[in-house]
């Protein structure tokens, strides 16, 4: 039962680490403040079934919305403002702190002492919800927007010239990955039936985004089976106490140091996600 | 100031100028290019052609002056609205996306004028299908026009030099929507750059085919100054951010300013010129 909660933890994580590859992987701006969203999913979804026993399909929903709204609010500034991928990643992480210290101030959300929801999220929801993400992320990635995204990746100026809108385009690669990390939030909340603002902070977005970079940029299946790693890995170790994060970092490192692209860098496990026309090998 | 130089202009700049601090890389710049035509636009190094490209494409803004495309005011416009008004480009440090396939690098202009939302891309429908099977049969056409149909599955950077250039050119033509055929400018910056002699002539004939079969103008940056002489009906001479000299190829092959420009003075009549005229002597010496 311990191993399949794991799993299911696991499962919850990938739905997150799938969101922000399409930002970083295939959008190539990188962002150390998706635990943000993450966290705007489950607390939105958190707050409606805590307070106002609004059924889960509906509380779900609205935490995928609360996440992708407030993705505009950080993303129509500073991708307006074309700020460089790195500048972005720093601005976005003002804003995940920003995002926690009022979580820990308002009395809606039981401030720093967390809040207690009910476990709501089955087994059922949390794979539908992994397989749901990963189809229509493939499929929103193949179409002309995930073409667009992987355009500006390669080259933003060549991209510009080709007729995209770079602001908008980016904006759109933003929303949606933000609205996947909702999702995530909100199953993880409801999963745990336990939320507290510092589950949210640099340390789950630096985590989110060395699952991106491990498992290779612009890849749907190596982060998430990194993902899978990396979440269920720690537990596995648990025997091994204090080793656990010193095992994790030396992961990092070989990964590094053995495959700098990343598990499967513009590459795909199986044919069910391959794109023929992004196929090719860093040159 | 200055009404049309040529009879159809379909690109008019006119006091075109842009200072990079205190460089003034264009300088008060106006010349037309005229409808259907190909142009030349030929300078010594550091003249400032390239940064006119950028002016024109929005890569930059310009300090002062305009841009009229078509009578359409395109100064200072967003990068992707002067592409859909009918400007494409070429760079001259080659950028495509070299992780794509050739097709995929013709598709990307085709598909970024897609009418698909992105919630129907989610579910993948009849239309969003149908959207993509016409963009690439659309780009297979442009690269069987182009010459570069053969690499349509091949990754962009895994190219020969040459071929990536005429990648670039078929991704240019991708960019042109259907519906402004009339004003249709193409900007192509040192097409020919790091060709070999027999590379460079069928390069001049695919441009020559390409303005025919497409119906676009021509603007462009060459330093083969034998590729610029065959197939431009008019050239425009910077030096210096400014203009140099404008006409036929062989007004300005023979225009004494522009050898001056490209080859230095020769030394009698350097000094012929000290005597007659002290202050224009720096001018001489300066190599293309």
């Amino acid at each position: 039962m311990y191993e399949v909660n794991v799993a299911l933890l696991a499962c919850v994580n990938m739905i997150a680490v799938l969101g922000l590859s399409v930002f970083t992987g295939f959008t190539g701006l990188f962002s150390l403040g998706h635990a943000a969203f993450v966290g705007i999913g489950a607390y939105a979804s958190g707050v409606l079934t805590y307070h106002w026993n609004v059924p889960f399909f509906v509380a779900l929903p609205a935490g995928m919305a609360a996440a992708g709204l407030s993705s505009l609010v950080i993303g129509i500034p500073t991708l307006r403002a074309r700020l460089r991928s790195d500048y972005f990643a720093i601005a976005i992480l003002g804003f995940g702190e920003a995002l926690r210290v009022c979580l820990e101030n308002l009395s809606l959300t039981n401030g720093a002492r967390g809040l207690s929801v009910d476990n709501l999220s089955s087994p059922a929801w949390i794979l539908g919800g992994l397989a749901f993400s990963l189809i229509v992320t493939r499929n929103f990635l193949k179409s002309r927007f995930g073409t667009m995204f992987v355009a500006i990746r390669e080259d933003p100026v060549a991209a510009e010239m080709a007729g995209i809108d770079l602001f908008r385009a980016r904006l759109l690669s933003l929303f949606v990955s933000a609205v996947l990390c909702g999702l995530s939030g909100a199953l993880l909340a409801h999963r745990l039936a336990f939320i507290q603002p510092v589950m949210f902070t640099l340390t789950q977005s630096t985590q989110l985004l060395a699952s991106v970079i491990a498992g290779g940029m612009g890849s749907i299946s190596g982060p998430v089976i990194v993902a899978f790693v990396f979440t269920s890995l720690p537990e596995m170790l648990r025997a091994l106490n204090m080793w656990r994060l010193p095992a994790y970092g030396l992961l990092l490192v070989l990964i590094m140091i053995y495959r700098p692209q990343g598990l499967l860098g513009y590459r795909e496990l199986t044919g069910l996600f391959r794109f023929d026309r992004f196929r090719g090998r860093i040159p | 100031m200055m009404e049309s130089i040529v009879p159809t202009p379909l690109l008019k700049v006119r006091d075109l100028s842009r200072s990079f601090g205190g460089i003034r890389a264009v300088d008060g710049l106006s010349f037309d290019a005229a409808r259907g035509e190909i142009t030349g636009l030929i300078g010594p190094n550091g003249a400032g052609k390239t940064t006119v490209f950028n002016l024109i494409t929005g890569v930059c803004r310009p300090s002062a002056g305009s841009i009229r495309l078509n009578g359409t005011d395109l100064t200072g416009a967003r990068p992707d609205r002067i592409v859909r008004a009918g400007v494409a480009r070429t760079f001259q440090n080659i950028r495509l996306f070299g992780r794509m396939t050739c097709l995929q690098n013709v598709m990307v202009p085709l598909l970024a004028r897609g009418a698909c939302g992105p919630f129907i891309a989610f579910f993948r429908t009849p239309a969003v299908r149908g959207e993509e099977a016409r963009a690439r049969a659309e780009a297979l056409r442009i690269m069987a026009e182009t010459g570069v149909a053969d690499d349509a599955e091949r990754t962009a950077s895994t190219l020969p030099y040459g071929r990536q250039r005429r990648l670039e050119i078929a991704r240019a033509l991708a960019c042109f929507p259907p519906d402004i055929s009339r004003s249709r400018l193409l900007l192509l910056d040192e097409p020919a750059a790091g060709m070999n002699d027999a590379e460079t002539r069928e390069l001049a004939a695919t441009i020559v085919r390409v303005r025919e079969i497409f119906d676009v103008t021509v603007l462009l940056i060459e330093h083969h100054i034998d590729l610029v002489m065959d197939v431009c009906s008019r050239i425009v001479v910077m030096e210096r951010g400014a203009l140099l000299a404008e006409g036929t190829p062989r007004d300005v092959r023979n225009d004494e300013r522009v050898i001056t420009a490209y080859l230095g003075r020769p030394r009698d009549a350097r000094r012929q010129q000290k005597t007659q005229e002290p202050q224009k002597t720096r001018e001489g010496g300066r190599s293309a």
